[in-house]
């Protein structure tokens, strides 16, 4: 009987599938050379009185052959909704005016200032291609463009990891490098200038450029048949214009006056953050098969040039409810400390500092997240193949401290930190052909 | 302090090197860690999503890849 070409692809996988059975490989490793996998995913991010994003993406890998893959990644972003300005709250009611000075936001007593018009949208895809160098070594190398309406990146990395001890340990060492281009709507707002109240940024140049020069360090070990464990080493410096160009400070007043309370904003003016910074991050991660169940636990130590300290702790519990079915709660929590220039805003006694932002991202704050996945296996439908199906659910907040420097008059009846309270929903299906 | 930590950092790998050579598994023993879930990029969607939320809204981003995100959302 003569086989045609697909019947002995389907035959070569059958028994290929036998022998990995026998041997308890993981199925993936069954792809035939040419053949792909996908992973599609949707992620709906929704923060109460902040920002919409839905985003789209795709994960294409192909098996090139003697072990070589090529790696595809789409995404898309749409974002949309109010923003925090950075300003501070008033006692009385604030205008807020978009970078293009035509739309403008009407902020209510007490209530902290955003942008209600801020949108964009993002496009990015990146490469990555896979191969083995001999026994013992393998290179990973690619790149990525990413364009905004008012950013565009282009970024490059190379990893080469060699094993050791019969694969059982494995050090890689990478290096990367991003450049980006930053192109705000209205111009580039000159740094600690006074926003003008009709809006607009009365600009400086029409874009700015910074990079990102990056160093990994990793190794991963087998610790016994149940237990593996990754470490890594990654240090970033970045240089060029790192303020965020939208951002604003508010400066109140020290001392009431007939027409202003103590401590009511009387103008903002835009932030300055330093050309340089440095981050170092030290990671840890395990995972460890408990019955049939999979522990993933991590900790990461942040720390870098400017003032920023954080711990991050990860906790990830995936449990088998049966051989098509898991749940999978999740866990973390991230605390910081803030950047040296935080001001959350200046007095109008005070001496203009060289450097001050109050993004509430630089303030000291904690963040939680609690989140649960649902994933089961999917048979070949009439229209769909078959495969993963995955559905998480989070929900992500932030508290965070306060500025005793401005923390005066009106501003003790207000909230200092903006807060942020946000729920995620992503959908995936992962599938092969 | 870099060259101090890359120091540290390499002479830890390094120890870690020898002092690991008597943990891990025979090549037949590899049946669990060979299994989807105990890959440490499974799911890379996912992961790719918790890093990309994280590095718009917190201080601190990477780690677990290389840091950076490509976005201007920070």
């Amino acid at each position: 009987m003569q086989l045609t070409r697909k019947q002995r692809r389907r035959l070569r996988k059958t028994l290929l599938a036998s022998s990995c059975a026998l041997l308890g490989v993981m199925p993936s490793a069954m792809a035939d050379k040419g053949d792909w996998t996908f992973d599609t995913s949707a992620l709906f991010y929704s923060e109460v009185g902040g920002i919409l994003v839905l985003e789209p993406m795709i994960l294409a890998k192909q098996d090139r052959g003697d072990d070589s893959y090529l790696t595809l990644n789409i995404v898309g972003d749409v974002l949309t909704g109010p923003t925090p300005t950075g300003g501070m709250p008033s006692s009385k009611s604030q205008t807020v005016t978009g970078p293009s000075g035509k739309k403008t936001t009407a902020i209510a007593p007490g209530q902290t200032p955003v942008n209600k018009y801020f949108k964009d949208t993002r496009g990015a895809v990146k490469a990555t291609w896979s191969q083995p160098l001999g026994d013992l070594w393998r290179l990973d190398w690619g790149g990525g463009v990413s364009l905004e309406d008012d950013f565009k990146s282009l970024a490059a990395n190379a990893l080469l990891a060699r094993s050791f001890n019969e694969q059982n340990t494995t050090l890689s060492g990478g290096l990367s490098y991003e450049y980006d281009s930053i192109n705000p709507i209205g111009g580039v707002p000159q740094p600690l200038s006074v926003v003008p109240a009709a809006g607009g940024t009365s600009p400086v140049a029409h874009s700015r450029s910074k990079n990102i020069k990056g160093v990994l360090i990793g190794v991963t070990q087998v610790m016994n048949q149940n237990w593996l464990v990754q470490m890594n080493f990654s240090y970033g410096a970045s240089s060029g214009y790192l303020n965020n160009y939208y951002k604003q400070v508010s400066v109140i007043a020290s001392q009431a006056t007939a027409q202003t309370a103590l401590g009511d904003p009387l103008y903002q003016i835009y932030e300055n953050r330093p050309s340089t910074r440095s981050q170092r991050t030290i990671y840890l991660r395990n995972k460890v098969y408990l019955d049939g169940n999979v522990l993933d636990i991590s900790y990461r130590y942040g720390w870098d040039t400017w003032g920023i300290r954080s711990n991050t702790l990860g906790l990830r519990y995936r449990w088998a409810l049966s051989d098509h079915f898991f749940l999978e709660p999740q866990l973390r929590y991230y605390r910081q400390s803030a950047a040296y220039f935080y001001r959350r805003g200046l007095l109008n006694s005070e001496p203009l500092p060289a450097f001050v932002s109050a993004d509430y991202r630089l303030d000291a704050f904690t963040g939680r997240t609690i989140g649960l996945e649902f994933g089961t296996h999917v048979s070949k439908g009439s229209w769909w193949p078959a495969g993963t199906l995955t559905l998480r659910l989070e929900h992500y907040t932030q508290t965070g401290g306060s500025d005793p420097q401005v923390n005066i008059g009106v501003q003790q009846n207000f909230s200092l930190f903006p807060g942020l309270s946000a729920n995620i929903v992503q959908v995936d299906y992962s599938f092969g052909f | 302090m870099f060259k101090t930590t890359l120091a540290l950092v390499i002479i830890g790998a390094g120890s870690l090197l020898s002092g690991c050579s008597s943990l891990g598994v025979r090549p037949w023993q590899r049946g669990i860690l060979a299994k989807p879930e105990m890959s440490l990029n499974a799911q890379p969607l996912m992961l790719a999503v918790d890093d990309h939320i994280y590095f718009a809204k917190e201080g601190t981003s990477g780690g677990r890849d290389f840091s950076g995100g490509g976005c201007g959302c920070n």
